[in-house]
């Protein structure tokens, strides 16, 4: 089988390219997500009632939805609502941003609910006030417990970016997409790349999580 | 925006949602028969066996849920073998949320105690019997926490079949929201709908939970 129409300069530069898209769009996410989340799993477990209502009602609506329709919803509705048209990329980032904080948020929360009791008493009998200890002694230890799902998390993250295809942005999917929509319309070779491709980064993923969960444990 | 689009098209929704209902229920189904029987290899003695089943999940689980129903709505067809959107909806959700029930259930079994193994062996039974009889009734009931929560990501995957042309309920809204610009009414309906399938599980899940955490 003559491969080289998908094996040449050209075709792998834009697939890489893709590739390169499709890390972006997850490493903007997994950034934004993270702050998002350790500030919805504080203000869930905040005892200022309406702060706890609000974020518990963000946490478990965001949580209960299709991320497909999150995206749809940024990229589609979210500008009408906002006044300001939003680009495919930032359409993107900000659904899988705010879909996956939640999350996240519910991660920390367990995280930080895991923290020993004795540990945050022993602080408040030294004279520490709460944002101290929460700063110094519970989210350092709740951030080691909860790395193995978290990195769980962001495995699934990387997979869904796949769905920003669907509005446009040029990352590994619809790159591969417009791959096989061209002579030879050979699809079979390029799923099977792209699906290297994306094996190889998840897998790779999540063995750095499967080594934290050992040295957690 | 112009709300009374969502009470006009309140039918085509409704439909989305017995759609997405279907799509999902007969995938669940698919998911769990293929989910159990991996789980079963991934715990069986030969070594051969466990890798094949170990092959499966890490191969499911790690490509987009997307690329596979891509692949066999769009790649197939080359190779001749055409499916209609149904039908690769529920294959692909099926089969990628196997490798899920498998996991689930491969921890649930290997939270048995060894010796329940040992002791149905000891006393005669084969590998078949002692799993059907003793392993298996145990792990599942550690394992319908996440597999209850594999349902529910099921029900929420299913939403990718409107990328292959199904009028799912996500599908429905964005058909009727590109032709009538409400896309905010439209998504907001298609939201509350999908509130309505998940809330309802999930709250059940929970319950489960807590009565099997005790």
């Amino acid at each position: 089988m003559d491969l080289s129409w998908l094996f040449n300069r050209g075709t792998l530069t834009f697939l890489a390219g893709g590739l390169g898209m499709t890390l972006e769009l997850a490493a903007v996410a997994i950034a934004v997500s993270f702050v998002a989340g350790v500030l919805l799993a504080l203000g869930r477990l905040s005892r200022v009632r309406p702060l706890s209502v609000v974020t518990t009602i963000y946490i478990e609506g965001m949580r209960s939805l299709p991320v497909l329709l999150v995206i749809f919803f940024a990229y589609f509705a979210l500008p009408r609502i906002i006044g300001v048209k939003l680009d495919p990329f930032a359409a993107g980032a900000i659904a899988l941003s705010a879909f996956t904080a939640a999350l996240v948020a519910e991660i920390v929360r367990a995280g930080i609910l895991a923290v020993p009791k004795g540990l945050i008493e022993a602080a408040q009998a030294q004279g520490f006030s709460g944002a101290q200890i929460m700063r110094i002694i519970t989210l350092p230890i709740a951030v080691r417990q909860m790395m193995p799902a978290l990195i769980a998390q962001f495995v699934t993250l990387l997979k869904d970016t796949s769905l920003t295809a669907v509005i446009g942005i040029l990352e590994l999917t619809r790159r591969g997409q417009i791959v096989f929509a061209q002579p030879p319309f050979q699809p079979i070779p390029v799923f099977a790349l792209i699906a290297l491709i994306y094996f190889t980064a998840n897998f790779g993923l999540g063995q750095i999580g499967r080594r934290l969960e050992a040295r957690t444990l | 925006m112009d709300w009374s689009v969502l009470g006009e098209n309140a039918g085509p929704l409704a439909h989305g949602l017995l759609v997405t209902l279907e799509v999902s229920a007969v995938a669940l189904v698919l998911a769990l028969v293929l989910g159990v029987l991996v789980a079963t290899l991934r715990v069986a003695p030969p070594a051969a066996l466990r890798g094949a089943g170990t092959a499966y999940v890490e191969f499911l689980r790690n490509i987009p849920l997307l690329v596979q129903l891509f692949f066999l709505f769009f790649a197939l067809p080359s190779i001749g073998i055409r499916l209609d959107a149904f039908v690769c909806g529920v294959l692909a959700l099926g089969i990628y949320t196997s490798a899920f029930v498998a996991e689930a259930i491969r921890s649930g079994i290997a939270a048995v105690p060894k010796g329940q193994l040992e002791a149905a062996l000891s006393s005669g039974m084969g590998y078949a019997t002692a799993m059907r009889l003793v392993i298996l009734p145990q792990a599942i009931a550690k394992t319908i926490p996440p597999l209850g929560n594999t349902a529910l990501n099921l029900i929420k995957n299913s939403s990718l079949v409107s990328t292959v042309s199904m009028l799912d309920v996500l599908g429905t809204a964005n058909l009727i929201g590109s032709r009538s610009f409400q896309y905010v009414p439209m998504f907001t309906g298609a939201a509350i709908c999908y509130l309505v399938l998940t809330l309802p599980t999930a709250f059940a899940v929970n319950r489960l939970e807590q009565r099997y955490a005790r």
